[in-house]
């Protein structure tokens, strides 16, 4: 093989990878569907080890579906408020409900759910955050986003590389919790639920960034903001 | 030597791993990039040609599959690929690489859905066919269709591995020899 033709050869194979799988600046895939079914899979993929880890420290833990019989889940594209006509997962121990996991909803910022408590307005979108899988309480209020004092597990999946802007969205989220210290902010009706070392509990929500891709040397993430970084392959 | 496989295990937390920076290809023909102890250690320059023009092949593999979990592939076999100075060893290698890539495309579009619909259809006891939202023209329209037949080996994954199979066998029928000729890819 001649240098031009090496040049050649290795210039393609470099644009085949990058116009399949998406690199920043190298191009995208270029089937927008293809991109999100990939991640919409990641999400069943991390709700499946989300499931998986709580049994296994909790086998006294039975969760059913929401709305048995139903036979089916949706993944949103565009996460929404909570409604309880939307199947979801209900966990429950001896009888009881004790939460219930809703996949592709809002988390109401600290300030939309104190203005919320205090009376009524109008949510507008920078009022809350995005998750991918969160777990709450079992008696959430329906048709709103979630309040943070509700939240005990968040998941956010990333099914591409790790980039500053998905570290600053977890973070901030993060911080949002983390802010409830407050009388009026303690956790709200949830039973002792033993979580995985995996999923901590501190304080007093946790928040799981879920990548497909190696996350690589992010220790601080974990050491000093509390969130999990889980490479779960597919 | 080999470490431990990046990724063997599910929900496996990489605190210790380095983290992977989106490479970009500019610049990289122009200035061979150190790849192994061989070359690390300043004998790059001393590489056969078509040791070398292996080994960037493998480095620009290497950067996208390592992305993928796989037990049977680390950086010490890349390294010890290229310190062997086989030419040979080095294209097995990048032919491993890709091939893991096809692999991975092609469970992505559509085994790894039911895989993982099974499992939670056990969790919760019950079939449950997982459905994904679509956004439709106009943009205010949303289809909802099972998440496997959106999965079913598309165009992009099959062009995609067609062309990785095409520049594979390229590269392979020629094993780099340093002569004239050949077919090139088109």
């Amino acid at each position: 093989m001649t240098q031009e033709e090496f040049s050649r050869t290795a210039a393609e194979l470099d644009n085949a990878f990058n116009s399949f799988f998406g690199v920043p600046g190298m191009g995208t895939r270029t089937s927008q569907s293809a991109r999100l079914t990939d991640g919409k899979l990641f999400e069943l993929r991390a709700l499946t080890w989300l499931l998986d880890n709580i049994l296994a420290a909790n086998p006294q833990i039975a969760p059913r579906p929401s709305h048995p019989g139903l036979g089916y889940f949706v993944l949103r594209v565009v996460p929404s408020n909570l409604d309880y006509n939307e199947p979801h997962i209900i966990l429950s121990a001896h009888g009881q409900d004790i939460a219930r996991v809703w996949l592709n909803v809002q988390v109401a910022s600290r300030g939309a759910a104190r203005r919320r408590r205090s009376g009524s307005y109008v949510e507008t979108p920078p009022d809350y955050h995005e998750l991918d899988i969160a777990l709450t309480a079992p008696n959430v209020p329906d048709r709103k986003s979630i309040d943070p004092r509700h939240l005990r597990v968040g998941v956010e999946c990333k099914d591409r590389r790790l980039q500053k802007s998905m570290v600053r969205e977890i973070l901030g989220l993060r911080r949002l919790v983390s802010l409830l210290t407050g009388p009026e902010d303690q956790h709200e009706g949830f039973p002792v639920l033993h979580l995985p070392p995996a999923l901590q509990q501190y304080p007093p929500s946790h928040l799981v960034l879920c990548s497909s891709r190696h996350l690589g040397a992010l220790d601080p993430l974990e050491e000093e903001h509390g969130i999990t970084l889980v490479h779960i392959p597919l | 030597m080999s470490r431990e496989p990046v990724g063997a295990q599910d929900g496996k937390l990489l605190a210790s791993t380095r983290l992977a920076i989106a490479p970009r290809l500019s610049g990289m023909m122009q200035v061979f990039r150190p790849l192994g102890a061989s070359v690390r250690s300043g004998t790059a320059s001393t590489m056969p040609l078509p040791l070398r023009q292996a080994s960037v092949l493998l480095e620009i593999a290497r950067r996208h599959v390592r992305d993928f979990a796989d037990p049977g592939l680390d950086d010490d076999m890349l390294d010890d690929a290229t310190r062997g100075g086989n030419v040979l060893d080095a294209t097995d290698l990048l032919r491993r690489y890709l091939q893991l890539t096809i692999e991975h495309v092609q469970v992505r579009a559509g085994l790894a859905a039911a895989k993982h619909s099974d499992r939670l259809a056990q969790i919760l006891g019950e079939p449950i066919k997982v459905m994904v939202e679509l956004p439709q023209l106009p943009f205010e329209e949303k289809a909802v269709v099972p998440l496997a037949e959106t999965l079913a080996p598309d165009r992009d994954a099959r062009a995609f591995v067609e062309r990785i199979e095409f520049l594979l066998a390229c590269i392979e029928r020629d094993r780099f020899p340093s002569t004239d000729g050949g077919e090139r890819p088109s």
